[in-house]
């Protein structure tokens, strides 16, 4: 053994030399070093608009560069391994190294030792990088184990497999461009294509493995994650014993020989298994459904019992808790009971059920917990029972009404891949909300034939815990105790309780009567040098920000304390269908992810800069005191108080979690609890929560074609929400679906109702009933018998008609005249609903253009002047209104929002542009009934045929490029729907639909695009001529621009000319129109002469603009 | 030390013999194998070497099987192979140290003494800096040998290694080699290049198409050729007829005509004279004799 090593050591130093002889791996490794270091600068020093979990956390730092750099010694393991090999065979003195007694396994061994210590001292040169910029630039302190174990999960792993793997493929291939070719190729499947499918086993690279470290828990999931990288590190060894057999060198040890066929087996083997059970836990959430989906299959009608008390004695011991709950609860059923039914996560293990001083019978299955009592409990009589459990949670069974696929979905923070983690209990760190299911709750728990209902006690809670001595207890309510001994005791019902307990600083402030703390865990102290001038403001500011939220929600605070609370970042939560709310607020309680990562107001460091420069730009200096006031706004909306959803841009690029305060002022204060009508919390929710909604973002438009509302729009065409709700498939689209159908269903009502009458009639009711449940029954029936409606028909109508309205404007006007001596300005339009149902339209005027972008908006504030003036129309099916406001501002923008209906795009927006002086007007300020036929066609007595009809196509190239037929369906993005963004970068050589404001159409505004070509390609829109004669030829003209770049070149020209063919009876005109210069809407093409019959118009791919765009045609008869 | 070969035979691809049958006895001091190109000397010592297993036949070295105590085998081998021109990126002196390194001698003082005096021995001190595949072809076939050499081998085995040397370095290494030869050492010689065995071998044998055509000292196969070794006078048209009729070795030019040494049986019609043969016209003697009379049998050891 001990000529063994030494040979290896051999054979690995001389192989070391000539590697780090070899230009290859020294320009290599000079690149990949030099590309992180400048990498970094970005990345790290907050000097440029890079998201803050690249700073905000340290582990970062070394995740992102080990990372970045496991891709790059990849691929310089395969040249490397793989030329090793090539070289044996290529150098003829490598035959007198071959006769020397060195035994195969010492001799590979020796090689990819030697390779290893070169990785090894790459990944420690990335490391001393991350260390520098840690060091000089990070908000945060140094964290030295990640520094370790970055390199041993991440580089260990993927390079010893990439090697043994390499290895193995030259000695079967035994050529090296072949090889290299096929593990490159290799490398770009897994990369692009693999990625994450099939459990994100092929990942060998750790691209998708969740290794972000958190501050507070470190790795979670350690078991999954030494599971993934074990599978490579065993494949690795195997191939490399592979190699060490199948080399061309006759063998000299039968020992060494004897390890190698035993080995490679073994490792071969343990890979397999590594492999089954990694599998077989990410298959966990799937099992842990069926068996709740089976077992609750068998739960009928509302859970009878309703729990009053809740009052938990808790031990947390490292990790497993160990727990008494007392409750006591009420029959509600009209009938006896004689089994309670209770669920409990099944990670927990009931020990004792007690009740009347006596141990009680008890079944436990999985989460559900049948007690049985000595005597049926008689209706609306009173019970009580203590349960003893002990046990961890069992977290494959939190979110049981998220499907598998989306629970495995990445939680990926820009670069950086999160565990997805609903529950902790760890020796440093416990955190226990309402979704761990940790205490007995009624019934069954999630039901799959009602997965909106959700059912929610209102109990009185109590808890005690009990915890290691260096933890501080954070829950609702008042919290007393020290020394791991702590009493919790909320100030009011809850619908649930949650836990937590860290090394948790707490600092308070009390702001008009409100107890406002932040809770932060030991060294997350960052923020503090931002805000040192704004201690005697602080109050202000914050009293400011809730004001104005409360304004816009419609509701007071109703909790004595705000707890603000740091919890790791692996902390997830998704959005139910039962509520608005995510898990991560909670009655009085917002629980924030570490250091604020996922909220980019969180980042201090960079908004400063950004207000130096901008204040440099500006040649100004704005007071240090303001800036403060200003970041800590920022970050107060940005975070709690801002959009209820986070920007559809943004949340497809990172995590979907809300900390919208909205829940504590309504999801976890009233709600409306209705077996029947389980879907009516929601709605409702989202109809209060209207105010807090940002309009669509437009980058959505040229992103993906469609805003998320017109995708619900597009699902309801076809589909009532009772189908959508129960097709699994569609939960993705499904809260747009919820959250359009709630507000539109409300807002039917209010028209009939009076808009403020219902809402104040609601917002009564739920005062009345605050910390308790509303039965849906009584809330519909109350709703009916004070406006003399049938609510309850107009629900089942919304719930399960599959038909949505559409919506027809026509004949804007907009004009400026005086009254009582003051300029008053008119916008007055017509509308349609030109469909069989009813339906409502949302009118918005505002005096800017109110348009927003997306990502944080540093240093702006709320546009204070901006004035706005909303209605809503309600129009029965073929009813049809005159609308008009008369106001004293001009507004430049008149949006028209038809929320439920079929039009595309779902929100107009019109520029009002000029305002001519009218002397004697006619304004109209209000609603006007008018009969359809008032309405006037502008294209009436004309032929127009537009990219919609069936009478426009559009010819399409043969796909020209190999590699694009070549390659098979999958690797095609997916399209789920017909429009695309208009996306100039990534336009094609074919025709595609697109949508926008400006198009022309009736009920769907859109055009066909393609990117500028030779002329080769066209589109045709044919008309049948009805008599023959000289008609003028029009083209429809819009000028879209983008939204990206600066502004200034945004505006530029960027269409150029669009080419025309006519084919007219004096044969063809070819004519062409400067678009950048045309008017939009209907340009002339000319007039010719056309016989009965079919006529045709072209129009060619000819252009030198960022794209063509084919839209609608007419011919006028002269 | 001895090396016993028995009924080796080593088939290539199924079809192509390329040893056939060879029984072969070697025991310590310089032994020549000499053979045209192609007569499988290089397969026998690949074979010698464990770089190449035999198809049967049975080899024992010093006592161990060739087939199972390969590392007993190789901690006795140097071997110089017979291109030695690619190096990996090290300098002369680091291949030497990795050779010494993986000879055994692990102690890195004594491995910097060996080498260096290796170094000296084979006149590469000098260059001992400079890349390996920078030098000269001599200093490479000179560094091939200390490779060879270094870690005192029990056995040698030099593959053709005269190939591309001047004669100056040709008979420098024919020096070091003899110099070796005094003691236990086997050192195992291949050479299509007579001059190269007859001023060192002891003993010698003969290969021809994978077959052992003789085997014993250099003076037996020149006794064999004795009375066969004819000097015969010749005009310039009588040259061509005799270099088309018999194996001429050498010609020289004389005042009426040419003076040409030549292997024949008996030879009529000329003038000619009986020659004192040396080892080249024995070697020629031999392979005219074996190609072109199959009657000829070889139980000459």
């Amino acid at each position: 053994m001990i000529t063994g090593s030494g040979n290896i050591w051999t054979v690995a130093r001389f192989e070391a030399k000539t590697l780090f002889r070899s230009w290859f791996f020294r320009i290599f490794s000079i690149l990949a070093l030099v590309l992180i270091a400048i990498a970094g600068i970005p990345l790290f020093t907050g000097i440029a608009p890079v998201p803050w979990e690249f700073r905000g956390i340290p582990s970062s730092l070394p995740y992102m560069n080990i990372l970045l750099l496991n891709v790059i010694q990849a691929v310089i393991a395969i040249f490397i391994s793989s030329d090793f090999l090539k070289r044996d065979r290529k150098l003829d003195t490598t035959e007198a190294i071959y006769t020397r007694p060195v035994s195969n396994l010492e001799y590979v061994v020796g090689k990819i030792s030697a390779v290893f210590f070169a990785f090894l001292i790459l990944n420690v040169a990335v490391l001393i990088i991350s260390l520098v910029y840690n060091i000089f630039f990070a908000d945060v302190s140094i964290m030295p184990l990640p520094y370790l174990l970055y390199p041993l999960v991440i580089s260990l792993p993927t390079v010893l497999f990439i090697l043994g793997l390499s290895s193995l493929m030259m000695v079967t291939i035994k050529n090296q461009a072949v090889t290299f070719i096929v593990l490159l190729g290799y490398v770009a499947t897994t990369l692009f294509y693999l990625s994450t499918r099939f459990y994100n086993l092929f990942d060998y690279l750790g691209f998708n493995v969740p290794l972000f470290y958190s501050d507070i828990t470190g790795f979670s999931g350690w078991s999954e994650l030494l599971m993934h990288r074990g599978i490579y590190f065993c494949l690795g060894a195997a191939f490399i014993l592979v190699t060490v057999l199948a080399m061309k060198r006759l063998p000299q040890s039968r020992a060494s020989r004897r390890i190698c066929l035993v080995l490679a087996p073994v490792f071969l083997a343990a890979a397999v298994l590594l492999a089954g059970s990694f599998i077989s836990g990410e298959r966990a959430v799937d099992q842990a459904r069926e068996t709740m989906k089976t077992i609750n299959g068998k739960a009928t009608g509302v859970p009878a019992l309703d729990i009053d008390n809740c009052s938990i004695s808790l031990e947390h011991r490292g990790n497993r808790i160990e727990a008494e709950a007392g409750i006591s609860f009420q029959n509600r059923a009209g009938e006896a009971v004689s089994e309670y039914l209770f669920n409990l996560n099944p990670g927990l293990n009931v020990e004792r059920i007690t009740g009347g001083g006596k141990e009680l019978p008890f079944k436990r299955n999985y989460h559900l917990i049948t007690v049985t009592p000595p005597s049926p409990l008689l209706p609306r009589e009173q019970d009580s029972l203590t349960i003893t459990y002990s046990g961890s949670i069992d977290e494959s069974a939190c979110y049981p009404g998220i499907e598998p696929d989306k629970i495995r979905e990445e939680y990926r923070i820009t670069f950086f891949c999160v565990k997805k983690r609903y529950a902790f209990i760890e020796d440093r760190y416990l955190l226990l909300t309402p979704e761990a299911h940790w205490y007995p709750e009624s019934g069954p728990g999630y039901r799959w034939d009602k997965p909106a209902y959700g059912n929610t006690d209102f109990r009185n809670f109590e808890l005690d815990i009990n915890t290691s001595p260096s933890l501080s207890v954070v829950s609702q309510g008042k919290v007393n105790g020290e020394n791991g001994r702590f009493r919790v005791r909320p100030g009011a019902s809850l619908p649930g309780l949650t836990v937590t307990a860290g090394k948790y600083i707490t600092r308070s402030i009390e702001v008009d009567s409100l107890q406002l703390s932040l809770h932060t865990m030991e060294g997350h102290d960052y923020f503090l040098e931002y805000f040192d001038q704004i201690g005697d403001t602080l109050g202000d500011i914050i009293m400011e920000e809730k004001s104005e939220y409360e304004s816009k929600v419609g509701f007071s605070y109703p909790y004595p304390e705000l707890k603000l609370v740091e919890v790791p970042i692996s902390f997830f939560s998704y959005d139910k269908i039962s509520t608005m709310g995510f898990e991560t607020v909670q009655p009085e309680m917002v629980l924030l992810p570490e250091m604020g990562l996922n909220l980019q107001g969180a980042d201090f460091r960079r908004r400063a800069w950004f207000q130096k420069r901008r204040d440099e730009r500006r040649n100004q200096t704005t007071p240090g005191i303001e800036k403060q006031a200003d970041n800590l706004s920022s970050f107060i909306t940005e975070a709690l108080t801002g959009e209820l959803t986070p920007p559809e841009f943004r949340r497809r690029a990172s995590a979907e979690v809300s900390y919208n305060l909205f829940p504590c002022y309504y999801t976890h204060v009233n709600h409306i609890d209705s077996f029947s009508y389980p879907v009516l919390n929601t709605a409702l929710e989202s109809y209060l929560a209207e105010n807090l909604e940002s309009g669509p973002s437009r980058f959505a438009r040229f992103f993906s074609g469609v805003t998320d509302n017109e995708r619900a729009n597009m699902e309801l065409a076809d589909r009532s929400m009772r189908d959508i709700m129960m097709d699994p498939e569609s939960r993705d689209i499904l809260s747009y679906v919820l959250n359009l159908k709630g507000k539109h269903l409300f807002r039917l009502i209010g028209s009939r109702t009076g808009e403020e009458e219902l809402n104040n009639h609601i917002r009564s009711v739920l005062a009345e009933n605050m910390f308790s449940e509303i039965e849906g029954e009584k809330f519909v029936a109350q709703i009916s018998d004070r406006f003399g409606i049938d609510m309850a028909s107009y629900i089942d109508n919304w719930f399960t008609r599959s038909s949505v309205p559409g919506f027809l404007i026509s004949g804007i006007e907009n004009y400026q005249f005086v009254r009582d001596e003051r300029t008053r300005y008119q916008v007055r339009f017509k509308v349609l609903n030109g469909s069989e149902v009813d339906g409502i339209v949302k009118i918005t005027l505002s005096k800017s253009g109110g348009r927003r972008g997306f990502g944080p908006r540093f240093g702006r504030r709320r546009q204070e002047d901006d004035v706005s003036t909303e209605r809503y129309v309600f129009l029965g099916a073929g009813q049809a209104r005159d609308v008009g406001f008369v106001l004293n501002y001009q507004p430049a923008v008149m949006t028209v929002d038809m929320m439920v209906s079929r039009n595309l795009p779902a929100v107009i927006e019109h520029q009002l542009g000029e305002f001519d002086i009218i002397k004697s007007p006619s304004p109209l300020e209000g609603i006007r009934e008018i009969d359809r036929s008032d309405i006037r066609d502008p294209d009436a007595g004309t032929i127009v045929v537009d990219n919609e009809d069936d009478r426009f196509s559009s010819m399409d190239k043969e796909e020209t490029s190999l590699l694009k037929k070549v390659l098979p369906e999958f690797w095609k993005p997916e399209q789920e729907h017909k429009y695309s963004g208009l996306r100039y970068w990534s336009t094609s050589n074919r025709w595609k639909a697109t949508i926008s404001s400006k198009f022309y159409g009736k009920y769907i505004r859109s055009a066909h695009f393609i990117s500028p070509g030779d002329g080769d390609i066209k589109a045709s829109w044919k008309a049948e001529i009805p008599e023959s004669g000289y008609y003028d030829v029009y083209c429809y003209i819009s000028r879209i621009r983008t939204p990206w770049g600066r502004r200034r070149e945004r505006d530029k020209p960027s269409l150029g000319s669009n080419y025309y063919i006519i084919y007219h009876d004096d044969g063809t005109e070819e004519t062409g129109i400067d678009v950048d210069s045309a008017a939009e809407g209907w340009n002339f093409l000319g007039s010719y002469y056309f016989s009965a019959g079919e006529a045709r118009i072209e129009i060619t791919n000819q252009g030198e603009g960022r794209f063509i765009i084919a839209d609608a045609v007419k011919w006028v008869a002269q | 030390m001895e090396i016993e070969i028995r009924e080796l035979s080593k088939v290539y691809g199924g079809k192509h013999r390329a040893l056939h049958d060879i029984d072969l006895e070697i025991e310590s001091g310089i032994f020549g194998l000499l053979g045209p190109n192609g007569a499988g000397k290089t397969t026998l010592m690949r074979i010698l070497v464990t770089l190449m297993e035999p198809t049967s036949g049975e080899i024992t070295i010093g006592g161990h099987d060739l087939r199972t105590d390969r590392k007993q085998i190789r901690e006795m081998i140097g071997y110089l192979p017979q291109e030695f021109k690619n190096f990996p990126k090290l300098k002369t002196w680091e291949f030497l140290d990795y050779a010494a390194g993986l000879a055994g001698i692990r102690d890195k003082k004594k491995r910097t003494v060996a080498v260096d005096e290796m170094l000296e021995q084979v006149g590469l001190f000098d260059v001992r800096e400079r890349r390996a595949s920078k030098l000269s072809g001599g200093m490479k076939r000179r560094l091939g040998i200390a490779q060879a050499l270094i870690g005192e081998p029990g056995i040698l085995v030099v593959d053709e290694p005269t190939t591309g040397l001047d004669p100056e370095e040709r008979v420098s290494f024919r020096n070091l080699l003899s110099d070796m030869s005094e003691g236990e050492t086997i050192i195992i010689l291949s050479t299509h290049i007579v001059g190269d065995i007859s001023s060192t071998c002891r003993r010698l044998a003969l290969l021809n198409e994978g077959e052992l055509v003789y085997s014993g000292t250099p003076e037996g196969l020149v006794d064999m050729a004795r009375g066969h070794t004819w000097k015969v006078s010749a005009v310039d048209s009588e040259l061509e007829k005799l270099k088309a009729e018999y194996p001429v070795i050498s010609t020289f030019p004389a005042e009426n005509g040419w003076e040409v040494h030549l292997i024949a049986e008996d030879i009529d019609g000329f003038d000619r004279e009986e020659l004192e043969p040396g080892l080249e016209h024995a070697y020629v003697y031999f392979m005219e004799n074996r190609v072109g009379a199959d009657g000829i049998t070889l139980d000459n050891h």
